[in-house]
């Protein structure tokens, strides 16, 4: 699946919506998530890029909670 | 990078007898036919072409039979060498060369491309009893863009034939007609590698998967941040302890409801796969016993009729001693045979005394008959002479008595006086009538409805043997013979085990599934009661309630549109799969409204899994195993995938007798289809169909394809013909 159109479908998620309220969900697509101030979007950085790049998951799971600092 | 295979060349290889040279065919990018009479030596191409894709070759196994995909070593290398040269042109340690060249052509884009020269051969030498494997040789050569020339590389071989098709789609563009079914998976892991890779579908899988592993370790993250919280009350931890506990109770359940689902699944594919032979075998049980059945109570027939039809028989033939023994048993008879006897041997008597008469005086005579009543014995007689001494009178014996006794008196007692016919037919009446007098007895008490009523009895058993016969016969012309074999009794053991394992799975499913609610509505009881107590928390504690929360969402969220994506997915396969099929099915009235159906299954663990069947218009699924619906279903669905696949993978399509099964008109229409099929870079399609072995040439359908191809430059026709003189394959190009 088109990573762009998952992210665009979780952006616009009724139920997730309150997690970027502040923030506008057109400017995002799956390669400038980690641009936003926004530590949820950021997060979504790690989820949509599960089988990318060379960290472990483990790892990469540990960056979101290093994001909301837990 | 889109493929186009240039050259194949073949050096005595099966009945490709001769150098390279020789046997070359040149491809064009489109379609290519290949056809040729049974034998010529098409599937021998295919299994060139297997050998440098595979490296192996499809022989056929000894003593079991079938068909299995082998490395050639020393044992099978005769197989695949061409026969003529082994046999006839190479001496006693003459070195020689199998072997397979393949060119190849990767476009990488509209400008640029690379040329491969792809060889694999086999050197060995001919030994007294086989061919004696001297060296494997795999080559890779770059052909040079501007000279042409071949330049060896050290490419990696598996590497660059990879590319030529990749081994994951090996099973759907390299096909093998009669066992397209096997070698086209339809469901499975490996049609879902094959789909992802086609249609990168599996990115979706990754994120979902990453999105739950997120989800576990928040929650476990919260608890412990929540047990380590001094503003929560025992109870409250408590609560949250038990809430842990039950969570990783639910986890293991749903790892038990998902082994049940594996259990169900790998049981109904066996199920599935031997619902056939199981019915057959059964049916042929059935019928074995009917006909043990049958045979049994043959031979029981046969066994009453060989005692009581013997019986009968001897009886029955004996009628007349009957008779006379009936005869002979009535009152009176007996008594006179009786006196018969008497008379008879009073007769013989006398004839004896008549005759010994003739020689003895009337003293003698007188003498012997009062011996004869003092039953003498001869050895007393003989004593008598031997010591000279008369016992009776206890006197010496006179010379005469002497002279009585050892003439007369002896051969008369010992019956060696010389018998004349009279006598002799006197001793047979006697005889007969003690015979008689004992055969009579047999019958003693029985008459002659007797064997009225056992002529009757026989019949009937006669006409129960006869009846059963004709039963026999009508069987074994109805069912045949009916043999069974080890392998039945295989198909009915494994498919009854799978019933019984699928009905211990579902019930098993079941009961967790019971425990999966029970513990779901434990957890929720004590999250209803946690909302009112944990209020005044920690920053820290509120920020991981959030960040739970949040991934809880966001896996909803994905889980839904990973739902979404492989339904829509299924849809659109199912409706691109139908336009393929219904392309290749045009000229067949009832195939033609069939379509396909593409199914999706979810298991426990969100794992998904596609189902593919072909359905007729009242959407009943249509199985008919090694129908031809059924192979082109597969080709259907391939062709489908690649209909959706945005960038077009290019591996060329190669496949022996893919349309074996088709009536005329569809075979037509497959090549037509082909024709315009634009998914595919190049098409090499070798059969039988459109050959006539009467003409040794193109028959009607031959001619029509060979018409529609006509105007097409990238198509290419070639035929193949044993060529029996020279013992090699004449390869022609008509276009």
């Amino acid at each position: 699946m088109n990573k762009d159109k998952l992210l665009r479908e979780i952006l616009k998620s009724d139920s997730l919506k309150e997690y970027w309220k502040d923030a506008d969900p057109e400017i995002f697509n799956s390669r400038n998530l980690l641009s936003s101030d926004n530590n949820y979007i950021k997060a979504l950085h790690y989820v949509l890029n599960a089988n990318e790049g060379g960290s472990s998951k483990k790892l990469k799971i540990e960056g979101i909670f290093k994001l909301f600092n837990l | 990078m889109p493929i186009t295979i240039n050259k194949i060349e073949l050096q005595n290889w099966f009945n490709y007898k001769g150098d390279y040279a020789k046997n070359t065919f040149e491809f064009k990018e489109g379609l290519n036919i290949l056809v040729g009479d049974n034998n010529a030596g098409k599937t021998k191409l295919h299994n060139a072409f297997r050998f440098i894709l595979k490296g192996e070759v499809l022989l056929e196994r000894e003593k079991v039979g079938g068909y299995v995909e082998q490395k050639i070593d020393e044992n099978n290398i005769s197989k695949v060498l061409n026969k003529s040269l082994v046999n006839r042109d190479l001496k006693l340690n003459d070195m020689t060369t199998l072997g397979v060249k393949l060119t190849f052509t990767e476009k990488i884009d509209d400008y640029d491309s690379s040329t491969f020269l792809v060889t694999k051969e086999i050197k060995c030498r001919k030994d007294a009893q086989n061919m004696v494997i001297k060296e494997y040789v795999n080559t890779i050569h770059r052909i040079d863009p501007r000279t042409k020339a071949p330049r060896k590389t050290d490419d990696e071989f598996e590497k660059i034939t990879a590319k030529i098709i990749p081994n994951n789609f090996l099973s759907f563009f390299f096909v093998e007609g009669e066992q397209l079914g096997l070698m086209t998976p339809l469901e499975g892991d490996k049609l879902k590698d094959t789909i992802n890779s086609i249609v990168n579908i599996g990115t979706i899988d990754d994120i979902e998967n990453f999105s739950s592993d997120f989800l576990r370790e928040a929650n476990q993250r919260q608890y412990s941040i929540e047990m380590s919280e001094v503003s929560l009350s025992q109870k409250v931890k408590d609560d949250l302890k038990k809430k842990e506990n039950l969570r990783a109770l639910l986890d293991d359940n749903t790892g038990y409801i998902y082994d049940c689902d594996e259990k169900i699944q790998n049981n109904e594919l066996i199920r599935d796969n031997f619902k056939t032979a199981f019915e057959s075998s059964k049916q042929n049980k059935a019928l074995k016993s009917q006909l043990d059945s049958i045979l049994g109570k043959i031979n029981t027939a046969e066994a009453v009729i060989n005692t009581t039809v013997n019986k009968y028989i001897a009886a029955y033939m004996n009628q007349t001693t009957f008779s006379i023994c009936k005869l002979i048993n009535e009152d009176g008879v007996r008594k006179n045979i009786d006196e018969y006897i008497e008379n008879v041997k009073s007769f013989i008597f006398e004839r004896r005394t008549e005759l010994d008469s003739k020689k003895l005086n009337k003293h003698e005579t007188e003498m012997i008959h009062l011996l004869e009543k003092s039953q003498p014995k001869p050895e007393i007689l003989d004593k008598m002479i031997s010591q000279d001494w008369c016992f009776v009178c206890d006197n010496k014996l006179s010379a005469h008595s002497r002279d009585f006794i050892g003439n007369k008196l002896l051969p008369f007692f010992r019956g060696t006086l010389e018998d004349d016919i009279e006598l002799t037919k006197l001793d047979n009446i006697g005889q007969m009538f003690n015979s008689l007098n004992l055969s009579s007895q047999m019958y003693y008490g029985i008459d002659i409805e007797y064997f009225d009523d056992e002529e009757a009895g026989v019949i009937e058993k006669i006409n129960h043997k006869l009846e059963l016969e004709s039963e026999k016969n009508e069987f074994i012309n109805k069912h045949g013979t009916v043999q069974r074999d080890d392998e039945e009794d295989v198909s009915l053991v494994t498919y009854e085990r799978a019933l019984r394992e699928l009905d211990k799975a579902a019930r098993e499913k079941e009961r967790f599934i019971g425990e999966e609610k029970r513990l779901n509505s434990e957890i929720a009881e004590i999250e209803k009661n946690e909302k009112r107590d944990t209020k005044n928390v920690s920053p820290k504690l509120t920020q991981i309630n959030s960040v739970v929360s949040f991934a809880k969402l966001l896996n909803e969220t994905i889980v839904n549109a990973k739902d979404n994506e492989y339904s829509e997915f299924a849809d659109r396969l199912g409706e691109k799969a139908t336009r393929r099929y219904q392309e290749f099915m045009v000229n067949n009235t009832v195939a033609k409204k069939n379509h396909i159906r593409v199914q999706i299954k979810k298991d426990k663990k969100n794992k998904y899994d596609f189902k593919i069947d072909v359905l007729n218009k009242f959407n009943e699924i249509q199985e008919q195993p090694g129908g031809a619906d059924q192979s082109l279903r597969r080709v259907a669905v391939v062709f489908g995938l690649l209909d959706m696949a945005e960038n077009k993978r290019g591996y060329p399509f190669i496949a022996d007798a893919p349309i074996s099964k088709l009536s005329p008109d569809t075979k037509t229409a497959f090549f037509k289809s082909l024709l315009n099929y634009q998914g595919l870079s190049q098409c090499m399609i070798l059969n039988m169909d459109l050959w006539s072995a009467e003409k040794q040439g193109l028959n009607d359908i031959g001619d029509e394809v060979f018409k529609l191809i006509g105007t097409d430059i990238k198509s290419r026709f070639i035929t193949i013909q044993h060529n029996v003189q020279n013992n090699c394959v004449d390869i022609n190009y008509l276009k």
